[in-house]
Protein backbone atom coordinates (compact mmCIF):
# COMPACT_ATOMS: atom_id res chain seq x y z
CA UNK A 1 0.00 0.00 0.00
CA UNK A 2 3.02 2.57 0.99
CA UNK A 3 4.15 2.27 -2.38
CA UNK A 4 0.81 3.01 -4.34
CA UNK A 5 1.08 6.31 -1.70
CA UNK A 6 4.52 6.60 -2.51
CA UNK A 7 4.00 6.74 -6.59
CA UNK A 8 0.46 8.63 -6.29
CA UNK A 9 2.17 11.65 -4.61
CA UNK A 10 5.48 11.07 -6.96
CA UNK A 11 2.96 11.78 -9.77
CA UNK A 12 1.41 14.59 -8.28
CA UNK A 13 5.02 16.43 -7.86
CA UNK A 14 4.74 15.94 -11.64
CA UNK A 15 7.73 12.38 -12.11
CA UNK A 16 5.64 10.79 -14.44
CA UNK A 17 5.79 7.15 -14.51
CA UNK A 18 3.50 5.73 -17.48
CA UNK A 19 2.67 2.36 -14.99
CA UNK A 20 1.65 4.56 -12.59
CA UNK A 21 -0.68 6.62 -14.68
CA UNK A 22 -2.00 3.78 -16.20
CA UNK A 23 -3.29 1.97 -12.85
CA UNK A 24 -4.22 5.67 -11.26
CA UNK A 25 -6.42 5.32 -14.16
CA UNK A 26 -8.21 2.34 -14.06
CA UNK A 27 -8.51 2.36 -10.51
CA UNK A 28 -11.41 4.16 -8.95
CA UNK A 29 -9.79 3.69 -5.28
CA UNK A 30 -6.77 5.36 -6.65
CA UNK A 31 -8.72 8.39 -8.05
CA UNK A 32 -10.57 8.84 -4.98
CA UNK A 33 -7.58 8.82 -3.78
CA UNK A 34 -5.95 11.29 -6.09
CA UNK A 35 -8.70 13.58 -5.65
CA UNK A 36 -8.44 13.62 -1.55
CA UNK A 37 -5.01 14.39 -1.82
CA UNK A 38 -5.69 17.40 -4.16
CA UNK A 39 -7.84 18.60 -2.11
CA UNK A 40 -5.32 17.82 1.24
CA UNK A 41 -2.88 19.69 -0.98
CA UNK A 42 -5.31 22.69 -1.66
CA UNK A 43 -6.44 23.21 1.82
CA UNK A 44 -2.75 23.45 3.03
CA UNK A 45 -2.33 26.02 0.92
CA UNK A 46 -5.81 27.92 1.57
CA UNK A 47 -6.78 27.17 -1.83
CA UNK A 48 -9.60 25.87 -1.54
CA UNK A 49 -12.61 26.75 -3.13
CA UNK A 50 -16.00 27.59 -1.04
CA UNK A 51 -17.59 24.76 -2.19
CA UNK A 52 -16.00 21.97 -3.19
CA UNK A 53 -18.09 19.81 -6.16
CA UNK A 54 -16.95 16.19 -5.18
CA UNK A 55 -19.38 15.27 -7.87
CA UNK A 56 -18.10 17.07 -11.20
CA UNK A 57 -15.28 15.12 -12.33
CA UNK A 58 -17.42 12.28 -11.90
CA UNK A 59 -19.98 13.73 -14.19
CA UNK A 60 -17.61 14.93 -16.82
CA UNK A 61 -15.96 11.22 -16.68
CA UNK A 62 -19.23 10.38 -17.08
CA UNK A 63 -20.23 12.43 -19.82
CA UNK A 64 -16.94 11.76 -22.02
CA UNK A 65 -17.68 8.09 -22.15
CA UNK A 66 -20.81 8.87 -23.86
CA UNK A 67 -19.38 11.41 -26.36
CA UNK A 68 -15.37 9.58 -27.17
CA UNK A 69 -15.33 11.51 -30.21
CA UNK A 70 -15.47 15.05 -28.09
CA UNK A 71 -12.44 14.42 -26.50
CA UNK A 72 -9.01 15.80 -27.55
CA UNK A 73 -10.03 18.62 -30.26
CA UNK A 74 -6.70 17.93 -32.45
CA UNK A 75 -3.85 20.24 -31.08
CA UNK A 76 -4.80 23.27 -33.61
CA UNK A 77 -2.26 26.23 -34.62
CA UNK A 78 -3.72 29.06 -31.85
CA UNK A 79 -4.91 30.97 -34.27
CA UNK A 80 -7.00 34.02 -33.62
CA UNK A 81 -10.02 32.25 -32.13
CA UNK A 82 -10.83 34.64 -29.66
CA UNK A 83 -11.69 37.03 -32.80
CA UNK A 84 -12.79 33.84 -35.09
CA UNK A 85 -14.65 30.88 -33.75
CA UNK A 86 -14.40 28.31 -36.50
CA UNK A 87 -17.98 27.52 -37.11
CA UNK A 88 -19.83 26.31 -40.31
CA UNK A 89 -22.24 27.54 -42.12
CA UNK A 90 -25.10 29.58 -41.98
CA UNK A 91 -28.64 28.91 -42.18
CA UNK A 92 -30.64 31.70 -42.95
CA UNK A 93 -34.21 31.61 -40.91
CA UNK A 94 -36.59 29.39 -43.14
CA UNK A 95 -39.47 31.56 -44.14
CA UNK A 96 -41.86 29.10 -45.79
CA UNK A 97 -40.43 25.87 -44.06
CA UNK A 98 -40.79 28.30 -41.27
CA UNK A 99 -38.84 26.28 -39.17
CA UNK A 100 -35.82 27.53 -37.11
CA UNK A 101 -33.05 24.45 -37.80
CA UNK A 102 -32.88 23.66 -34.01
CA UNK A 103 -34.99 22.53 -31.59
CA UNK A 104 -36.77 25.26 -29.36
CA UNK A 105 -36.17 23.91 -26.12
CA UNK A 106 -35.11 26.43 -23.34
CA UNK A 107 -36.30 25.65 -19.88
CA UNK A 108 -39.06 23.38 -19.05
CA UNK A 109 -41.58 26.06 -18.08
CA UNK A 110 -43.86 25.51 -15.72
CA UNK A 111 -46.52 27.91 -16.50
CA UNK A 112 -48.88 27.90 -12.90
CA UNK A 113 -52.15 29.09 -13.23
CA UNK A 114 -53.95 30.54 -16.46
CA UNK A 115 -57.72 32.01 -16.16
CA UNK A 116 -59.68 31.60 -18.89
CA UNK A 117 -62.44 33.22 -19.86
CA UNK A 118 -64.71 30.88 -21.96
CA UNK A 119 -68.44 32.02 -22.54
CA UNK A 120 -70.49 28.77 -22.26
CA UNK A 121 -73.54 29.34 -25.01
CA UNK A 122 -75.74 26.44 -24.48
CA UNK A 123 -74.94 25.27 -20.91
CA UNK A 124 -77.18 23.57 -19.60
CA UNK A 125 -78.90 25.93 -17.03
CA UNK A 126 -78.75 28.51 -19.84
CA UNK A 127 -76.58 31.00 -18.03
CA UNK A 128 -74.07 32.51 -20.83
CA UNK A 129 -72.05 34.79 -18.58
CA UNK A 130 -68.78 33.98 -18.84
CA UNK A 131 -66.83 31.67 -16.44
CA UNK A 132 -63.40 31.18 -15.29
CA UNK A 133 -61.40 28.26 -14.84
CA UNK A 134 -58.34 28.17 -13.36
CA UNK A 135 -55.89 25.21 -15.10
CA UNK A 136 -52.31 23.99 -14.60
CA UNK A 137 -50.11 23.98 -17.36
CA UNK A 138 -47.80 21.23 -18.59
CA UNK A 139 -45.10 20.71 -15.68
CA UNK A 140 -47.31 22.70 -13.17
CA UNK A 141 -48.36 20.64 -10.54
CA UNK A 142 -47.31 23.75 -8.25
CA UNK A 143 -50.60 25.49 -6.85
CA UNK A 144 -52.22 28.93 -8.53
CA UNK A 145 -50.45 31.62 -8.45
CA UNK A 146 -52.35 33.56 -5.86
CA UNK A 147 -52.18 36.93 -8.21
CA UNK A 148 -54.43 34.83 -10.54
CA UNK A 149 -57.73 35.33 -8.06
CA UNK A 150 -60.04 32.69 -7.40
CA UNK A 151 -61.31 30.72 -9.80
CA UNK A 152 -65.42 30.14 -10.14
CA UNK A 153 -66.36 26.73 -10.69
CA UNK A 154 -67.23 26.21 -14.41
CA UNK A 155 -70.42 23.99 -14.92
CA UNK A 156 -69.92 22.30 -18.29
CA UNK A 157 -72.89 19.70 -19.77
CA UNK A 158 -71.53 16.68 -19.78
CA UNK A 159 -71.50 16.41 -23.78
CA UNK A 160 -69.08 19.18 -23.85
CA UNK A 161 -66.66 18.26 -21.54
CA UNK A 162 -64.34 16.20 -23.84
CA UNK A 163 -64.06 18.26 -26.51
CA UNK A 164 -63.72 21.18 -23.51
CA UNK A 165 -61.23 19.50 -21.70
CA UNK A 166 -58.87 18.86 -25.46
CA UNK A 167 -59.43 22.39 -25.97
CA UNK A 168 -58.09 23.03 -22.24
CA UNK A 169 -55.18 20.75 -23.16
CA UNK A 170 -54.16 22.50 -26.57
CA UNK A 171 -54.60 25.69 -24.63
CA UNK A 172 -51.84 24.98 -22.51
CA UNK A 173 -49.67 23.12 -25.10
CA UNK A 174 -49.41 26.69 -27.34
CA UNK A 175 -49.30 28.64 -24.50
CA UNK A 176 -45.63 26.76 -23.43
CA UNK A 177 -45.01 27.13 -26.88
CA UNK A 178 -45.86 30.82 -26.92
CA UNK A 179 -42.98 31.48 -23.75
CA UNK A 180 -40.87 28.98 -24.78
CA UNK A 181 -40.54 30.77 -28.18
CA UNK A 182 -40.17 34.21 -26.64
CA UNK A 183 -37.52 33.12 -25.10
CA UNK A 184 -35.68 31.76 -28.16
CA UNK A 185 -37.13 34.78 -30.19
CA UNK A 186 -35.17 37.24 -28.22
CA UNK A 187 -31.88 35.70 -28.72
CA UNK A 188 -32.71 35.00 -32.53
CA UNK A 189 -34.30 38.59 -33.21
CA UNK A 190 -31.38 40.90 -33.39
CA UNK A 191 -31.41 42.98 -36.55
CA UNK A 192 -29.87 45.85 -35.62
CA UNK A 193 -27.21 46.14 -38.18
CA UNK A 194 -29.71 44.93 -40.90
CA UNK A 195 -30.22 48.16 -43.30
CA UNK A 196 -33.37 48.89 -43.60
CA UNK A 197 -34.85 47.66 -40.54
CA UNK A 198 -38.23 49.02 -40.92
CA UNK A 199 -39.03 51.25 -37.64
CA UNK A 200 -41.58 53.18 -40.01
CA UNK A 201 -43.74 49.65 -40.96
CA UNK A 202 -44.90 49.86 -37.06
CA UNK A 203 -47.56 52.51 -37.26
CA UNK A 204 -46.99 53.49 -33.49
CA UNK A 205 -50.57 55.17 -32.27
CA UNK A 206 -49.72 57.97 -29.10
CA UNK A 207 -52.36 56.14 -26.00
CA UNK A 208 -55.29 57.84 -25.21
CA UNK A 209 -54.88 60.90 -22.72
CA UNK A 210 -51.27 62.16 -23.17
CA UNK A 211 -48.42 60.79 -22.67
CA UNK A 212 -46.89 62.11 -19.47
CA UNK A 213 -43.39 63.73 -19.54
CA UNK A 214 -41.46 64.62 -16.56
CA UNK B 1 -24.83 15.75 -25.65
CA UNK B 2 -22.75 18.62 -25.85
CA UNK B 3 -21.13 20.12 -22.92
CA UNK B 4 -18.58 22.85 -22.99
CA UNK B 5 -17.48 22.04 -19.65
CA UNK B 6 -16.55 18.30 -20.97
CA UNK B 7 -14.49 19.67 -24.44
CA UNK B 8 -12.03 21.99 -22.50
CA UNK B 9 -11.69 19.12 -19.66
CA UNK B 10 -11.49 22.02 -16.74
CA UNK B 11 -12.79 20.48 -13.93
CA UNK B 12 -13.08 24.13 -12.76
CA UNK B 13 -15.99 24.46 -10.05
CA UNK B 14 -17.65 27.91 -10.20
CA UNK B 15 -16.30 30.65 -8.35
CA UNK B 16 -18.03 31.62 -5.46
CA UNK B 17 -16.60 33.15 -3.01
CA UNK B 18 -17.91 34.51 0.13
CA UNK B 19 -18.31 38.41 -0.75
CA UNK B 20 -19.23 39.42 2.37
CA UNK B 21 -16.37 41.87 2.69
CA UNK B 22 -13.43 39.02 2.25
CA UNK B 23 -12.35 40.12 -1.60
CA UNK B 24 -8.68 38.43 -1.66
CA UNK B 25 -6.93 38.47 -4.78
CA UNK B 26 -9.93 40.71 -6.33
CA UNK B 27 -9.32 43.97 -7.16
CA UNK B 28 -12.05 46.58 -7.38
CA UNK B 29 -11.63 49.08 -10.26
CA UNK B 30 -12.48 52.48 -9.36
CA UNK B 31 -15.73 53.52 -10.25
CA UNK B 32 -16.94 57.15 -11.24
CA UNK B 33 -17.34 59.72 -8.79
CA UNK B 34 -20.59 61.35 -8.25
CA UNK B 35 -21.01 65.01 -10.44
CA UNK B 36 -20.81 67.74 -8.23
CA UNK B 37 -23.13 70.43 -10.44
CA UNK B 38 -26.51 69.03 -10.38
CA UNK B 39 -29.21 71.30 -10.50
CA UNK B 40 -31.73 71.43 -7.46
CA UNK B 41 -34.37 70.34 -9.10
CA UNK B 42 -32.64 67.64 -11.38
CA UNK B 43 -30.72 66.46 -8.44
CA UNK B 44 -32.47 63.57 -6.73
CA UNK B 45 -32.95 62.29 -10.52
CA UNK B 46 -29.61 62.71 -11.48
CA UNK B 47 -28.04 60.87 -8.30
CA UNK B 48 -30.20 57.99 -9.31
CA UNK B 49 -28.95 58.47 -12.82
CA UNK B 50 -25.65 58.18 -11.40
CA UNK B 51 -25.75 55.25 -9.97
CA UNK B 52 -27.12 53.63 -12.02
CA UNK B 53 -24.28 54.55 -14.15
CA UNK B 54 -22.04 53.38 -11.63
CA UNK B 55 -23.94 50.13 -12.14
CA UNK B 56 -23.38 49.88 -15.11
CA UNK B 57 -19.77 50.62 -15.59
CA UNK B 58 -18.87 47.98 -13.24
CA UNK B 59 -20.41 45.34 -15.58
CA UNK B 60 -18.62 46.73 -18.62
CA UNK B 61 -15.43 45.80 -16.28
CA UNK B 62 -13.19 43.59 -18.29
CA UNK B 63 -12.88 40.88 -16.05
CA UNK B 64 -15.36 39.83 -13.51
CA UNK B 65 -17.11 36.52 -12.03
CA UNK B 66 -20.63 36.61 -11.14
CA UNK B 67 -22.95 34.05 -9.64
CA UNK B 68 -26.48 34.99 -8.67
CA UNK B 69 -30.24 33.43 -8.60
CA UNK B 70 -33.00 33.99 -10.39
CA UNK B 71 -36.44 33.52 -8.82
CA UNK B 72 -39.54 33.30 -11.18
CA UNK B 73 -42.70 31.95 -8.99
CA UNK B 74 -41.35 28.74 -7.15
CA UNK B 75 -38.57 28.30 -9.52
CA UNK B 76 -34.84 29.05 -8.30
CA UNK B 77 -31.74 29.62 -11.42
CA UNK B 78 -28.65 29.78 -10.14
CA UNK B 79 -26.34 30.63 -13.01
CA UNK B 80 -23.04 32.06 -13.05
CA UNK B 81 -21.64 34.67 -15.33
CA UNK B 82 -17.74 35.10 -16.59
CA UNK B 83 -16.29 37.45 -18.56
CA UNK B 84 -13.11 37.78 -19.50
CA UNK B 85 -11.30 40.42 -22.01
CA UNK B 86 -7.92 38.89 -24.02
CA UNK B 87 -6.25 40.98 -26.17
CA UNK B 88 -9.48 43.02 -26.30
CA UNK B 89 -11.52 40.42 -27.04
CA UNK B 90 -14.28 39.81 -24.43
CA UNK B 91 -15.77 36.91 -23.80
CA UNK B 92 -18.71 35.90 -21.83
CA UNK B 93 -19.54 32.11 -20.05
CA UNK B 94 -22.58 31.60 -18.54
CA UNK B 95 -23.60 28.36 -17.29
CA UNK B 96 -27.24 27.56 -15.49
CA UNK B 97 -26.02 25.52 -12.66
CA UNK B 98 -29.51 23.52 -12.00
CA UNK B 99 -30.65 21.14 -13.77
CA UNK B 100 -29.69 19.75 -17.14
CA UNK B 101 -26.41 21.43 -18.98
CA UNK B 102 -27.67 24.95 -20.54
CA UNK B 103 -24.23 27.29 -21.53
CA UNK B 104 -24.14 30.30 -23.30
CA UNK B 105 -20.87 31.51 -24.57
CA UNK B 106 -20.34 35.16 -26.40
CA UNK B 107 -16.89 34.87 -28.39
CA UNK B 108 -15.99 37.78 -31.13
CA UNK B 109 -19.18 38.03 -32.85
CA UNK B 110 -20.74 35.01 -31.97
CA UNK B 111 -23.40 33.43 -29.35
CA UNK B 112 -23.71 29.94 -28.88
CA UNK B 113 -26.34 28.22 -27.00
CA UNK B 114 -25.13 24.92 -25.53
CA UNK B 115 -28.14 22.60 -23.99
CA UNK B 116 -28.71 19.26 -22.87
CA UNK B 117 -30.00 17.19 -25.45
CA UNK B 118 -30.05 19.81 -28.05
CA UNK B 119 -27.76 20.58 -30.73
CA UNK B 120 -25.85 23.25 -30.20
CA UNK B 121 -26.42 26.64 -32.25
CA UNK B 122 -25.34 30.15 -32.72
CA UNK B 123 -26.53 33.74 -34.04
CA UNK B 124 -24.61 36.41 -34.77
CA UNK B 125 -23.74 39.94 -33.35
CA UNK B 126 -24.26 41.40 -30.13
CA UNK B 127 -26.58 39.62 -27.38
CA UNK B 128 -27.71 40.97 -23.90
CA UNK B 129 -26.18 38.40 -20.98
CA UNK B 130 -29.36 36.91 -19.95
CA UNK B 131 -30.81 37.23 -17.34
CA UNK B 132 -29.78 40.49 -17.57
CA UNK B 133 -31.39 43.59 -19.41
CA UNK B 134 -29.70 44.65 -22.03
CA UNK B 135 -29.30 48.41 -20.43
CA UNK B 136 -27.11 46.95 -17.68
CA UNK B 137 -24.60 46.80 -20.19
CA UNK B 138 -25.93 48.95 -22.53
CA UNK B 139 -26.54 51.80 -20.24
CA UNK B 140 -29.79 53.75 -19.32
CA UNK B 141 -29.55 56.88 -22.16
CA UNK B 142 -32.69 56.84 -23.67
CA UNK B 143 -34.77 55.81 -21.39
CA UNK B 144 -35.37 58.73 -19.92
CA UNK B 145 -38.83 59.04 -21.71
CA UNK B 146 -40.72 56.18 -20.13
CA UNK B 147 -38.83 55.52 -16.77
CA UNK B 148 -37.83 57.78 -13.73
CA UNK B 149 -35.05 56.83 -11.86
CA UNK B 150 -35.35 57.21 -8.28
CA UNK B 151 -32.79 57.22 -4.99
CA UNK B 152 -34.28 55.02 -2.48
CA UNK B 153 -33.75 54.55 1.41
CA UNK B 154 -30.91 52.44 2.37
CA UNK B 155 -30.57 49.07 3.65
CA UNK B 156 -28.68 45.95 4.14
CA UNK B 157 -28.38 43.47 1.44
CA UNK B 158 -26.29 40.46 1.24
CA UNK B 159 -24.06 41.58 4.46
CA UNK B 160 -23.13 44.96 2.68
CA UNK B 161 -24.81 48.15 3.29
CA UNK B 162 -26.99 49.25 0.18
CA UNK B 163 -28.69 51.86 -1.84
CA UNK B 164 -32.15 51.58 -3.34
CA UNK B 165 -32.43 52.86 -7.09
CA UNK B 166 -36.21 52.38 -8.24
CA UNK B 167 -36.98 52.55 -11.85
CA UNK B 168 -40.26 53.65 -12.18
CA UNK B 169 -42.18 53.68 -15.35
CA UNK B 170 -44.18 57.30 -16.33
CA UNK B 171 -47.00 55.23 -17.43
CA UNK B 172 -48.99 51.90 -16.22
CA UNK B 173 -47.44 50.05 -19.13
CA UNK B 174 -44.83 48.65 -17.45
CA UNK B 175 -43.33 47.69 -14.65
CA UNK B 176 -40.89 48.85 -11.74
CA UNK B 177 -37.57 47.93 -11.44
CA UNK B 178 -35.87 48.11 -7.57
CA UNK B 179 -32.47 47.76 -7.34
CA UNK B 180 -30.03 47.27 -4.52
CA UNK B 181 -26.45 48.40 -5.12
CA UNK B 182 -23.60 48.24 -3.01
CA UNK B 183 -22.88 52.01 -0.87
CA UNK B 184 -19.24 51.51 -1.56
CA UNK B 185 -18.73 49.61 -4.71
CA UNK B 186 -22.07 50.54 -6.35
CA UNK B 187 -22.27 47.08 -8.43
CA UNK B 188 -25.66 45.13 -8.17
CA UNK B 189 -26.45 43.40 -5.13
CA UNK B 190 -30.38 42.65 -5.56
CA UNK B 191 -32.92 43.22 -8.71
CA UNK B 192 -36.65 43.13 -7.86
CA UNK B 193 -39.40 43.20 -10.93
CA UNK B 194 -42.65 44.63 -9.28
CA UNK B 195 -46.19 44.65 -10.95
CA UNK B 196 -48.51 47.66 -11.17
CA UNK B 197 -49.78 46.08 -7.70
CA UNK B 198 -45.96 46.53 -6.12
CA UNK B 199 -46.09 42.88 -6.33
CA UNK B 200 -42.41 41.13 -6.99
CA UNK B 201 -42.50 39.03 -9.70
CA UNK B 202 -39.53 38.15 -10.31
CA UNK B 203 -36.18 38.67 -8.21
CA UNK B 204 -32.41 38.34 -8.83
CA UNK B 205 -30.55 37.84 -5.73
CA UNK B 206 -26.26 38.27 -6.50
CA UNK B 207 -24.43 35.89 -4.39
CA UNK B 208 -20.61 36.65 -5.45
CA UNK B 209 -19.05 39.06 -7.94
CA UNK B 210 -15.33 39.03 -7.93
CA UNK B 211 -13.10 41.92 -10.21
CA UNK B 212 -9.85 40.69 -11.64
CA UNK B 213 -6.91 42.24 -13.45
CA UNK B 214 -6.36 38.69 -15.94
CA UNK B 215 -9.14 36.95 -17.33
CA UNK B 216 -9.55 33.68 -15.74
CA UNK B 217 -7.99 30.21 -16.40
CA UNK B 218 -11.31 28.99 -17.69
CA UNK B 219 -11.96 32.43 -19.56
CA UNK B 220 -8.70 31.70 -21.67
CA UNK B 221 -9.75 28.02 -21.99
CA UNK B 222 -12.86 28.80 -23.75
CA UNK B 223 -10.88 32.03 -25.67
CA UNK B 224 -8.78 28.91 -27.57
CA UNK B 225 -11.11 26.12 -27.36
CA UNK B 226 -11.43 24.96 -30.88
CA UNK B 227 -15.68 24.18 -31.15
CA UNK B 228 -17.20 22.20 -33.61
CA UNK B 229 -17.12 23.58 -36.78
CA UNK B 230 -21.10 22.10 -37.85
CA UNK B 231 -22.76 24.60 -35.28
CA UNK B 232 -25.18 26.00 -37.23
CA UNK B 233 -25.52 29.83 -37.14
CA UNK B 234 -28.99 31.07 -37.25
CA UNK B 235 -29.20 34.23 -39.36
CA UNK B 236 -31.86 36.42 -41.14
CA UNK B 237 -32.33 36.28 -44.94
CA UNK B 238 -31.04 39.43 -46.47
CA UNK B 239 -34.64 40.44 -47.83
CA UNK B 240 -37.19 40.93 -44.71
CA UNK B 241 -41.17 41.01 -45.99
CA UNK B 242 -42.91 42.97 -44.91
CA UNK B 243 -45.18 43.38 -41.98
CA UNK B 244 -48.74 41.67 -42.33
CA UNK B 245 -50.14 42.56 -39.25
CA UNK B 246 -49.33 46.30 -37.55
CA UNK B 247 -50.04 47.34 -34.24
CA UNK B 248 -52.21 50.00 -33.73
CA UNK B 249 -51.34 50.27 -30.51
CA UNK B 250 -48.02 49.84 -28.08
CA UNK B 251 -46.65 51.96 -25.10
CA UNK B 252 -44.66 54.53 -25.93
CA UNK B 253 -40.64 53.75 -27.10
CA UNK B 254 -41.09 50.52 -27.85
CA UNK B 255 -39.46 50.01 -31.22
CA UNK B 256 -40.11 47.00 -33.40
CA UNK B 257 -36.70 44.51 -33.54
CA UNK B 258 -37.37 41.84 -35.57
CA UNK B 259 -39.88 40.12 -37.73
CA UNK B 260 -40.77 36.66 -39.26
CA UNK B 261 -42.73 33.88 -39.88
CA UNK B 262 -41.77 30.87 -38.17
CA UNK B 263 -43.16 27.51 -36.20
CA UNK B 264 -43.70 27.09 -32.98
CA UNK B 265 -40.87 24.69 -31.67
CA UNK B 266 -43.66 22.79 -29.43
CA UNK B 267 -46.65 22.67 -31.63
CA UNK B 268 -45.44 23.25 -35.08
CA UNK B 269 -47.94 26.21 -35.64
CA UNK B 270 -46.98 28.37 -38.09
CA UNK B 271 -46.93 31.72 -36.56
CA UNK B 272 -46.24 35.84 -37.77
CA UNK B 273 -44.29 37.11 -35.42
CA UNK B 274 -43.02 40.52 -34.12
CA UNK B 275 -40.59 41.31 -31.39
CA UNK B 276 -40.50 45.06 -29.61
CA UNK B 277 -38.63 46.38 -27.19
CA UNK B 278 -38.20 49.54 -25.26
CA UNK B 279 -34.43 48.91 -24.12
CA UNK B 280 -35.26 47.11 -21.11
CA UNK B 281 -38.36 45.25 -21.58
CA UNK B 282 -39.26 42.48 -24.77
CA UNK B 283 -42.86 42.18 -26.03
CA UNK B 284 -43.65 39.21 -28.20
CA UNK B 285 -46.76 39.46 -30.76
CA UNK B 286 -47.76 36.22 -32.11
CA UNK B 287 -50.49 35.88 -34.88
CA UNK B 288 -51.70 32.30 -35.21
CA UNK B 289 -53.98 31.00 -37.31
CA UNK B 290 -53.60 27.26 -36.75
CA UNK B 291 -55.86 27.25 -33.89
CA UNK B 292 -59.05 24.73 -34.25
CA UNK B 293 -59.84 25.15 -31.01
CA UNK B 294 -60.32 28.76 -30.17
CA UNK B 295 -60.56 29.85 -26.80
CA UNK B 296 -61.46 33.61 -26.47
CA UNK B 297 -59.22 34.67 -23.82
CA UNK B 298 -56.35 33.31 -22.02
CA UNK B 299 -54.19 35.53 -19.26
CA UNK B 300 -51.54 33.83 -17.52
CA UNK B 301 -47.70 34.75 -16.14
CA UNK B 302 -44.48 32.91 -15.55
CA UNK B 303 -42.59 35.14 -12.88
CA UNK B 304 -42.53 38.85 -14.53
CA UNK B 305 -43.46 37.30 -18.06
CA UNK B 306 -47.27 37.91 -18.88
CA UNK B 307 -49.09 36.15 -21.39
CA UNK B 308 -52.07 37.02 -23.05
CA UNK B 309 -53.68 35.17 -26.32
CA UNK B 310 -57.16 36.65 -27.62
CA UNK B 311 -59.23 34.71 -30.69
CA UNK B 312 -60.19 37.01 -33.08
CA UNK B 313 -61.90 36.68 -36.49
CA UNK B 314 -60.59 32.29 -36.30
CA UNK B 315 -57.28 33.25 -35.50
CA UNK B 316 -55.30 33.66 -32.21
CA UNK B 317 -53.13 36.76 -31.05
CA UNK B 318 -50.57 35.77 -28.36
CA UNK B 319 -48.71 38.82 -26.39
CA UNK B 320 -45.87 37.20 -24.18
CA UNK B 321 -43.71 40.05 -22.22
CA UNK B 322 -42.79 41.43 -19.07
CA UNK B 323 -45.70 43.71 -18.96
CA UNK B 324 -48.55 44.05 -17.13
CA UNK B 325 -51.76 41.97 -18.36
CA UNK B 326 -54.02 45.36 -19.19
CA UNK B 327 -51.00 46.74 -21.65
CA UNK B 328 -51.26 42.87 -23.41
CA UNK B 329 -54.50 43.13 -23.49
CA UNK B 330 -54.57 46.56 -25.01
CA UNK B 331 -51.69 45.58 -27.59
CA UNK B 332 -53.67 42.69 -28.29
CA UNK B 333 -57.02 44.61 -29.73
CA UNK B 334 -55.31 46.97 -31.80
CA UNK B 335 -53.59 44.53 -33.84
CA UNK B 336 -54.89 44.54 -37.81
CA UNK B 337 -53.98 43.16 -40.67
CA UNK B 338 -51.59 45.35 -42.69
CA UNK B 339 -52.61 44.61 -46.30
CA UNK B 340 -56.58 47.18 -45.40
CA UNK B 341 -57.78 43.52 -44.96
CA UNK B 342 -59.79 44.57 -41.97
CA UNK B 343 -60.99 47.77 -40.23
CA UNK B 344 -57.76 49.07 -38.31
CA UNK B 345 -60.02 50.08 -35.10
Amino acid sequence: MTDKHESLSALMDGDVDLKALDRLLSSADEQESWTNYHLIGQAMRDELPARIDMTLADRISAAIAEEPTVLAPQAKPKTDSARQPAYGKVIPFLRHAGQYAIAATVAAFAVVGVQQYAVQQDSGTGDSSPVVQTIPLIGGAAPVSASLGTAKVLRIPADEQQSTQQRLVEQRMRINAYLQDHELQMRMQQQADQPGQQQDDVEYVEPDGAHQGE
Amino acid sequence: MWNLMVLIKANKSVLFSSYNGALRGAVFVILIAISPWVSAADSATNEARVWLDRMVQSFNQPNYSLSLIRIQQQQYEPLMIERGTIDQHELVYVNYLNGPEREVLHRGDLVTYFHHDVTPYAVRGERPIDPLPASFTNGFDGLDDDYRFIMGGRSRVMGRPAQLVRIEPRDDNRFSLWLWLDAEQGILLRADTLGPDDQTREHLQVMSMNFTREPSALIRQLASVPLPNDIPIIGALPHQEPLAWKCGWLPHGFKLVGHDQHKLGLTQQPVHYQLYTDGLVNISIYINTHVSRLSSQVEGSYGATTVFTHAADGMEIAIIGNIPIATAQRIAKHIYPANGGGEKP
